[in-house]
């Protein structure tokens, strides 16, 4: 699949990523102030004398933040700089308190690095150029009060880590690709929260467009704030073909800064960028460099939880999943540990066989019941009243066939409700499956007799009649029958 | 003018306090710039216990107080009350000192005189047509007119040490990060240093006992813990090894009566037996533009948050409300700041924008830093004059070369402990002093060796 719509052999994009990531801390980069748990809070209702830049007041760095933003260059495989500074970046702007903003310019706390992700089918490295900490600015609003611009400081001096990546991607769908694993790396390791409607991971997306073959890089344009992975799938397409369209008409591409307008699906312009701005950079004197000794970095690599990655390949291979359930477990750590937990209440002396029906069938339970049932009330697997060994025990009934797969379902659903133990439930209704064969054979005569009609026409030839046969059966049997084997009953007295 | 001179006579006085309301009633000198209320420190002075128990203290306005309001002697800041209280603001607090009176200061400190405060200029107590010397202007006047026993200061690159020869006090600028830089309004942070004005340096020592120590608020403070200043005992002369910068001091032209001095000094304590060898460390001569370049481009930083956009006053345009943020910063930056901090916030903007000359400034900083620790393995302090002249005429113009703050320059630039004792007077009666600057960290040394130096003046 592709989205493209120029000829590829014709022309080539070349796109780098500045992406924003919000670090899960409480406090902020560079003060003692809690910052906000949810978008409810009161403006300008956290801040401590250094959040308003307050004359006299000092940064405090945060320990946690820098932790944060070295498990990020660890997991990306960065080289973590044993010695970092802090560096003011000069603008003025109603919602940045000091007139300045902290940052890393010179010398950032990673460098290098890469992005590992799967694009059609195939696993592309995307080279990281930096990450560097700095502090986020507050909010202005301007629509509040007509005619007056308010200023909420509650977000300024939020941690975050920006990651640049060198402009080695080529077409959106990679782009868009290389940002999931982003994201989804970020999220597991609880870095960043990786609400992007909230604005806790921002993308930027620098953008240039040349003729296939030439070594000489187009004029680059920046995308800023795409706010959704679609948005950033279809504000790039549209600038590729806003590129492609000026160079056909022998027009120039002027280096711009633009937005995405997702209603006209075009870009627009937000300024022009031949005047770089002047932000005067001066090394932070009130902030000593940052030195990061060995034994920190290595304390932090030994508590580095496992990749996402490589838990997917770990579940996928021990218990024979698909690919695709794989990957919808490891999404999350709660989701994977949760599955794990179930997996582990399987006996141990278990044949394979067994225990990979078990485990896919407990794979899709969680998948399909469990996470139905997850919303924003209940946005975790451990918020609900089903447990571990709860879903191992219906698992293991529909995979031993004693649970039909919708009654399983239900049965699942209700649990997490009530939180009742699953197999009273199942003996308390019989809700198992009828696997008698005596039984079941009994039933099969009984349809068979009373349908002498169809039972000849089937004789015939006509096949189809085996689903209705089926379907009486089930219908007129007290206890659920398994269909498995009521359909080789049937077929055995039919051959 | 004969005044108490340590804190035990003042706390001998009937009323410490109150001496000073009676004292500077009028301010005559311009050194005040507010005042608490008698009714406050009366009742400040019920609760107080510690070692400065009941000792009214001055601070300069560059420093935050939650009780009187915090102006850096600027329009922009009038009226401004800081939600807190400075750490050494609160240390004194801690240790019973009452805070009598936020003092005057050239605008954000910046300045050698103490003309420079938006509100008043500064008098010299011995000769109103004298400034008292700046930036600490208004904390020097009042100590050395008597009103108060300490005040607090800052030092960015001699504003404590130079008004406190000129005026005849001691001044002592400790070690950088020794002493907690959290509520001192930033004019340049890798040079300020907060620092104080005695009558004497037993006083000196037990103000730097209750201010030094670690502080999680300022991150460049020092994380150990100072030695006692007032425990250390006072070397004996024959064991001093104080060293002197005749190339420094050669190139500049030095008042007659502060060279005689000066070479009567060194004369006096070789033969009591002291060792003065000649140093010559490198590159002291490029202090001077150094300092210029770094505490401009500091300083155009620290300052960018005064655009009257969130706290302080606010100007508005020649024609009403500014329409964009730019425009009621410039409004409020051309209408609210004086001619000095203007003139050095253009060049620093211009030096952060250039960059070049920073960073050879910052160069020419590590060498001489690296320098001067080098000299100071030899010897326990520098021996220098602490100002090249006595106070200077209010009507003189101003000094861009900074050829006044030659000998404390350095100290900053390097972030060492330096301590102004009084040498001795002009034939007009202004006084001077000489400098001592010790090892990084050895504060409570360099406290020793100037109570040494002390002992030795007041005899000789």
């Amino acid at each position: 699949m592709t989205t493209t719509t120029y000829d590829t052999r014709r022309w080539q994009a070349d796109i780098g990523l500045e992406i924003h990531c919000q670090l899960q801390t409480r406090t902020r980069l560079f003060s003692p102030g809690p910052l906000p748990t949810t978008t409810e809070t009161a403006p300008n209702s956290l801040l401590t004398p250094f959040d308003l830049g307050l004359p006299g007041t000092l940064p405090q760095l945060n320990e946690r933040a820098v932790d944060l933003a070295i498990v990020a260059g660890i997991a990306l495989g960065c080289d973590i700089a044993p010695l970092s500074h802090f560096d003011r970046k000069h603008y003025l702007y109603p919602d940045l308190p000091r007139g300045y903003q902290i940052t890393q310019q010179e010398r950032p706390i990673c460098q290098k690095g890469r992005i590992l992700f799967e694009h059609e089918g195939q696993p592309h490295t995307l080279p990281l150029q930096r990450i560097h900490l700095e502090e986020d600015a507050g909010r202005s609003l301007h629509e509040k009060l007509p005619g007056h611009t308010l200023v909420d400081l509650n977000r300024a001096g939020t941690p975050l880590i920006e990651i640049v990546t060198a402009p080695e991607l080529h077409c959106p769908l990679a782009t868009e690709a290389a940002l999931r694993a982003l994201h989804r790396l970020m999220v597991w390791l609880k870095i960043c929260d990786g609400n992007l409607q909230e604005g806790s991971m921002r993308f930027d997306a620098n953008i240039s467009v040349r003729p296939a073959g030439s070594a000489e890089p187009g004029v680059r344009c920046e995308l800023k704030n795409l706010n959704s992975f679609r948005f950033v799938r279809e504000a790039l397409t549209a600038e590729i073909d806003r590129h492609i369209a000026l160079l056909q008409k022998g027009q120039p591409v002027r280096s711009q800064t633009r937005a995405y307008d997702d209603r006209a699906r075009q870009t627009l312009l937000l300024r022009e960028r031949d005047a770089l701005p002047d932000y005067r950079f001066l090394r932070d004197p009130d902030l000593p460099p940052l030195q990061l000794d060995a034994a920190r970095i290595k304390r932090l690599r030994e508590r580095h939880p496992e990749h996402p990655d490589a838990l997917e390949r770990r579940l996928a291979t021990t218990f024979n999943l698909p690919a695709t359930i794989a990957r919808t477990l490891s999404e999350s750590r709660a989701r994977a540990t949760f599955f794990e937990n179930a997996t582990a209440e399987f006996p141990p002396d278990l044949p394979d066989q067994a225990r990979h029906a078990r485990a896919q069938a407990a794979a899709n339970l969680l998948i399909n019941t469990l996470l139905g049932l997850l919303d924003t009330d209940h946005p975790d697997l451990n918020a609900l009243a089903i447990t571990p060994a709860h879903l191992a025990s219906i698992a293991t009934l529909l995979a031993e066939g004693e649970l039909s797969a919708t009654v399983a379902a239900a049965l699942c659903e209700e649990v997490a409700r009530t939180g009742v133990d699953p197999l009273r439930i199942v003996e308390a209704r019989a809700l198992r499956q009828c696997r008698d064969p005596e039984l079941l054979g009994r039933l099969v005569d009984e349809v068979l007799r009373d349908h002498p009609d169809q039972l000849e026409a089937y004789r015939r030839g006509k096949t189809k009649l085996l689903g209705f046969f089926i379907g009486q059966a089930m219908r007129r049997a007290k206890v659920e029958p398994d269909p498995q084997l009521l359909t080789s009953i049937f077929r055995e007295r039919l051959s | 003018m004969s005044q108490p001179g340590t804190f035990d006579a003042f706390r001998a006085l009937p009323d410490p306090a109150a001496h000073v309301f009676e004292t500077s009633q009028g301010d005559p000198l311009g050194a005040l710039l507010t005042r608490a209320t008698p009714g406050d420190i009366a009742t400040a002075a019920l609760s107080a216990e510690g070692p400065l128990a009941g000792l009214p203290i001055g601070i300069k306005d560059n420093l935050c107080t939650r009780d009187l309001p915090t102006t850096a002697a600027s329009r922009i800041l009038e009226g401004y009350r800081s939600p807190f209280d400075a750490t050494v603001v609160e240390r004194l607090r801690a240790a019973g000192a009452l805070i009598v009176a936020k003092t005057n200061l050239d605008e954000f400190a910046m300045g050698s005189t103490g003309q420079h405060s938006a509100f008043k200029p500064t008098l010299h107590p011995l000769s109103p047509t004298h400034s008292p010397g700046g930036s600490s202007s208004g904390s020097a006047a009042a100590v050395a007119a008597g009103w108060l026993p300490a005040a607090l200061g800052s030092d960015t690159g001699g504003s404590l040490r130079q008004p406190a020869a000129t005026c005849g006090l001691v001044g002592f600028k400790p070690t950088y990060g020794r002493v907690s830089r959290h509520g001192l309004i930033a004019f340049a942070s890798s040079l300020d240093h907060i620092g104080w004005l005695t009558r004497s340096v037993a006083d000196a020592a037990l103000l730097f006992d209750v201010l030094a120590g670690p502080d999680p608020r300022d991150p460049s403070a020092l994380r150990d813990a100072p030695l006692r200043a007032s425990a250390q005992p006072t070397p004996r002369i024959p064991a001093l090894r104080l060293g002197l910068l005749p190339a420094l001091i050669e190139d500049t032209p030095i008042h007659p009566a502060i060279s005689r001095a000066f070479s009567a000094l060194i004369e006096g304590l070789r033969s009591a037996g002291a060792t003065l060898p000649d140093l010559s460390p490198a590159h002291l001569e490029l202090a001077g533009p150094a300092y210029t370049a770094i505490s401009s481009a500091e300083a155009a930083s620290n300052l960018a948050r005064y655009e009257g956009l969130r706290f302080g006053q606010r100007a508005s345009g020649p024609s009403g409300a500014p329409s964009t943020v730019e425009a009621l910063a410039t409004h409020s930056r051309s209408a609210l700041l004086g001619a000095e901090v203007q003139r050095r916030l253009l060049l620093g903007h211009s030096l952060l924008s250039g960059q070049t000359t920073l960073a050879h400034a910052q160069n020419a900083r590590a060498h001489i830093r690296k320098n001067l620790d080098e000299a100071l393995t030899h010897v326990d302090a520098l021996l220098t004059p602490t100002t090249p002249d006595t106070a200077p005429r209010r009507d003189a113009p101003d000094d861009p070369e900074h050829h006044r703050d030659r000998f404390t320059l350095p100290a900053n630039l390097a972030g060492l402990p330096a301590i102004s004792l009084p040498l001795g007077h002009d034939a007009d009666g202004l006084p001077f002093g000489l400098q001592l600057i010790g090892r990084r960290g050895h504060d409570a040394h360099l406290l020793a060796i100037a109570r040494a130096l002390e002992a030795f003046l007041t005899t000789a």
